[in-house]
């Protein structure tokens, strides 16, 4: 038998390690630099965050913060860290999907899954899980 | 070959397409591994869709079987 199912995620409470290499992965893709347990600066104010993608260069706020909380992954700080270039919203959305993507890889690997091949399309992440 | 092909989009959105599997195994598998994505990587996953989809040959063989 085989199916096609199509579900909704929510992550709450993500594992740290993937989390960072899901941000590493993020932080490459925006021209960032990864930080831990630092502080996002922006013409509102500042706030302490778990992770900093911190902008190279000098001046004004610094990038964009991220907060593990109960409910699940935040994401702050002042679109002009980034020239507006970045929005808030859609980096959180690309977080989530690169997190959830190394949260399936690292399961299926201990379900005895092999990921036989890995793809980022327009569409998506696809992967390739066999046994 | 049991193959899942997953496609995990910008939106929240995750997509299994699951085959080559005998009866009901692609079901437990997919159960076990939405499991673990809840219980270890704090990953809830909802279904809002799902269609089964028998494979013609398998279900003839498990009914010569069973004769």
């Amino acid at each position: 038998m085989s199916h096609l199912s199509v579900c909704k995620t929510k992550i709450q409470n993500p594992n740290k390690e993937l989390l960072k290499r899901a941000l590493e992965d993020v932080a490459k893709k925006i021209g960032a630099t990864l930080r831990e347990n630092a502080t996002v600066y922006g013409w509102t104010g500042n706030e302490r965050v778990d992770f900093l993608l911190e902008k190279n260069g000098k001046g004004g706020a610094n990038g964009f913060g991220i907060k593990v909380t109960p409910s699940g992954i935040e994401v702050v700080g002042d679109e002009w860290a980034f020239n507006y270039k970045i929005k808030l919203d859609e980096l959180s959305r690309e977080i989530e999907q690169r997190y959830t993507m190394y949260a399936i890889m690292t399961a299926a690997a201990e379900l005895g899954l092999n990921i036989s091949g890995m793809t980022e399309t327009q569409e998506g992440i696809i992967l390739e899980l066999t046994r | 070959m049991p193959k899942n092909i997953v496609i995990i989009k910008k939106d929240g959105s995750v997509i299994v397409d699951a085959y080559g599997y005998k009866g009901r195994m692609c079901l437990k598998e997919l159960e076990n591994l939405l499991k673990l994505l809840r219980e270890k990587y704090g990953v809830n996953v909802n279904i809002e869709y799902q269609e089964l989809k028998p494979e013609e040959t398998e279900e003839t063989t498990e009914e010569y079987i069973t004769t």
